[in-house]
């Protein structure tokens, strides 16, 4: 069950030119559960533009700024010692400064970027995994948190 | 030299690629222990490739990195047509050349803005860049995507290449894509120029060690990346086929990773051995920056590589460019597209044989080897890369350096040896900037 203040956080985006940003590699498990949520979101109202970013934040960000929103909620899995699949809404200033790989960029380089261009109020949704294994497919714990978030916000919008 | 006492223990220098420790001893200014120990567990790729055919072996080995993935196809392709004696067309070659630039540029780009430059600019890490050289972030933003994206329209995307194969290219950049790959690295010229003079204004650390390097040569007037025999500073060459002549493989006790040797102690490869062995094929661009931050061969501060491998961006995005107007100018053969799968329809012979690749990727050189019987079945497999090579010729640097610096404190001095375990930008890299460092015994 999504805690309310992430149902009030859907509902603010609904209500404002707002941006997803989904981070994520299919290939480790419960990392894909970013771009498995975009694959899934479709038919978005014209206010809300949703884009994956997998595993290269660095790529998306001229679009990001192009789309100049007023919020920017960015959903990938995050380890916060929570159960498997509980999703956290995590403030802009407790965003990790480090990045998993010296392949890409930190998300908080992106985020900052973004906030500076654009003024945009940043939200993330961070999913606690249980695996981040080398295989394709989310564990079923995260699935269903993913799949809840889709119809949330399907429902809403 | 300072009576000192001194016990630093750097543990993790490490990241996904692998887990390292600097232990450093010094009892009363005698250095007593000094070792940069890889506790990684070995990954097994050429277990993995045992049994397997030679025409998916580039995929497979894709993954032993995520940056160097372009490097290690390149590397395992050249084994496995060496080994079933298929001989690449000159068009795949230029082909292939492009694409190691690229991966190479991307490299080493990362390597400088993210791992270096916050070591040299004084701060912990890339992000807080974003405060203090704002400019400097958004430019090395807009370099990597780049990069990225001329490696997603050359060969299907930025990591782990899904187009280049034994034989050559699934797909054949069109008209369009040539002239999206030209674009893209144009404008990259004018940040390249940037990059250049953030570069010369940045303090290296001072330390010299002579040592043996080792790197692709030719006889041609190219600065060679990915054919070529090996040679070393030491006038050492030997073809890529006696690689086991040239890397002599030992193990220690302090590392999972096995170290090398040839002329002396110990020896490097990677941009700063390609720069001291091929300088004089630079291209020309790159060459005039050399002569503006000083670089001439044989350069032998270690610290260094870093300022080789912004020499290597130059050449390789000239480079690049010289490439692709070449195929813009003379065309591509289409008739060359290859659709092999694991050459189920037989397209490519094979004989069986045994195969070696040698190329240069952005740490140094990579060898691959691989045995296969009449059906192109691996029966063994063997592949060393630069890291390895690099691990105990950094183990040297350290016992060197050491002495030079015990006047300093404990915090400098383990600055100090983690920008040079940096210098050469070793897949343990990653976690560089958020090492958990322990003083203890003092």
């Amino acid at each position: 069950m999504l805690a309310s203040n992430i149902k009030d956080l859907f509902n603010s985006l609904k209500k404002n030119k707002s941006l997803i940003i989904t981070i994520g590699n299919i290939f480790r498990a419960d990392d894909g559960v970013g771009p498995y949520i975009f694959n899934n979101l479709n038919e978005l109202p014209e206010n809300i533009t949703c884009i994956n970013a997998g595993d290269r934040p660095e790529n998306i960000i001229d679009a990001a700024v192009i789309v100049n929103p007023d919020i920017t909620l960015i959903i990938d899995a995050a380890n916060f010692n929570g159960k498997p699949g509980e999703a956290k809404i995590i403030t802009e200033d407790l965003i990790p400064d480090t990045t998993l790989s010296t392949h890409s960029f930190p998300p908080k380089i992106i985020t900052k970027i973004l906030k500076e261009d654009t003024g945009s109020q940043i939200y993330f949704l961070g999913i606690q995994p249980l695996s981040f294994d080398y295989k394709e497919g989310l564990t079923k714990e995260v699935k269903k948190t993913a799949d809840e978030i889709v119809s949330t916000i399907k429902n809403i919008f | 030299m300072s009576k000192r006492n001194l016990n630093i223990n750097v543990e993790y220098l490490t990241r996904v690629e692998g887990h390292g420790n600097i232990v450093v001893n010094v009892k009363e200014g005698s250095l007593e222990k000094c070792e940069l120990q890889i506790v990684e567990s070995p990954r097994f790729f050429e277990g993995m490739l045992k049994g397997r055919t030679i025409f998916e072996a580039q995929h497979i080995t894709s993954r032993i990195c995520g940056i160097c993935s372009c490097g290690h196809t390149l590397a395992s392709i050249q084994a496995a047509e060496d080994a079933i004696g298929f001989k690449p067309s000159e068009q795949t070659i230029k082909l292939r050349k492009l694409l190691l630039h690229y991966e190479t540029l991307d490299s080493h780009l990362l390597h400088i803005y993210l791992l270096v430059a916050p070591d040299l600019l004084g701060v912990k890490s890339f992000v807080p860049l974003i405060e203090s050289h704002n400019k400097v972030v958004r430019r090395a933003l807009r370099m990597k995507k780049t990069c990225n994206d001329v490696c997603d329209v050359l060969v299907g995307r930025h990591v782990h290449p899904i187009s280049a194969i034994v034989g050559g290219f699934t797909k054949l950049p069109t008209e369009k894509d040539l002239d999206t790959m030209l674009n893209m690295l144009k404008g990259m010229q004018p940040d390249m120029d940037a990059t250049v003079e953030l570069a010369a204004s940045l303090k290296f650390p001072q330390f010299e060690r002579d040592t043996e390097y080792i790197a692709l040569v030719n006889d041609d007037k190219e600065y060679p990346f990915l054919m070529g025999d090996v040679g070393s500073t030491d006038d050492v060459r030997m073809h890529k086929n006696d690689y086991k002549k040239i890397t002599n493989e030992f193990v220690v006790p302090q590392s999972s990773a096995k170290h090398t040797k040839l002329s002396r102690d110990s020896y490097a490869v990677g941009a700063l051995a390609r720069f001291n062995l091929n300088a004089d094929k630079l291209h020309p661009k790159a060459k005039a920056v050399c002569d503006a931050i000083g670089m001439k061969p044989k350069v032998i501060n270690p610290y260094l590589n870093t300022a080789a491998q912004l020499i290597e961006c130059v050449h390789c995005v000239e480079d690049a460019i010289n490439i692709i107007e070449d195929f813009k100018n003379k065309g591509i053969n289409y008739d060359e597209k290859v659709l092999v799968g694991v050459n189920e329809q037989k397209n490519i012979k094979v004989n069986p044989g045994n195969g070696v690749g040698a190329v240069e990727v952005p740490r140094g050189i990579l060898f691959h080897n691989y045995e296969v019987d009449e059906k192109g079945i691996i029966q063994k497999a063997n592949c060393i890369i630069p890291t390895n090579q690099n691990v105990n010729n950094i183990e040297h640097d350290i016992k060197k350096i050491v002495p030079e610096i015990l006047n300093k404190s404990d915090a400098d001095i383990t600055l100090d040896l983690e920008m040079l375990v940096r210098a050469y930008d070793p897949c343990i890299s990653c976690s560089a900037h958020f090492l958990d460092v322990k003083f203890v015994g003092k």
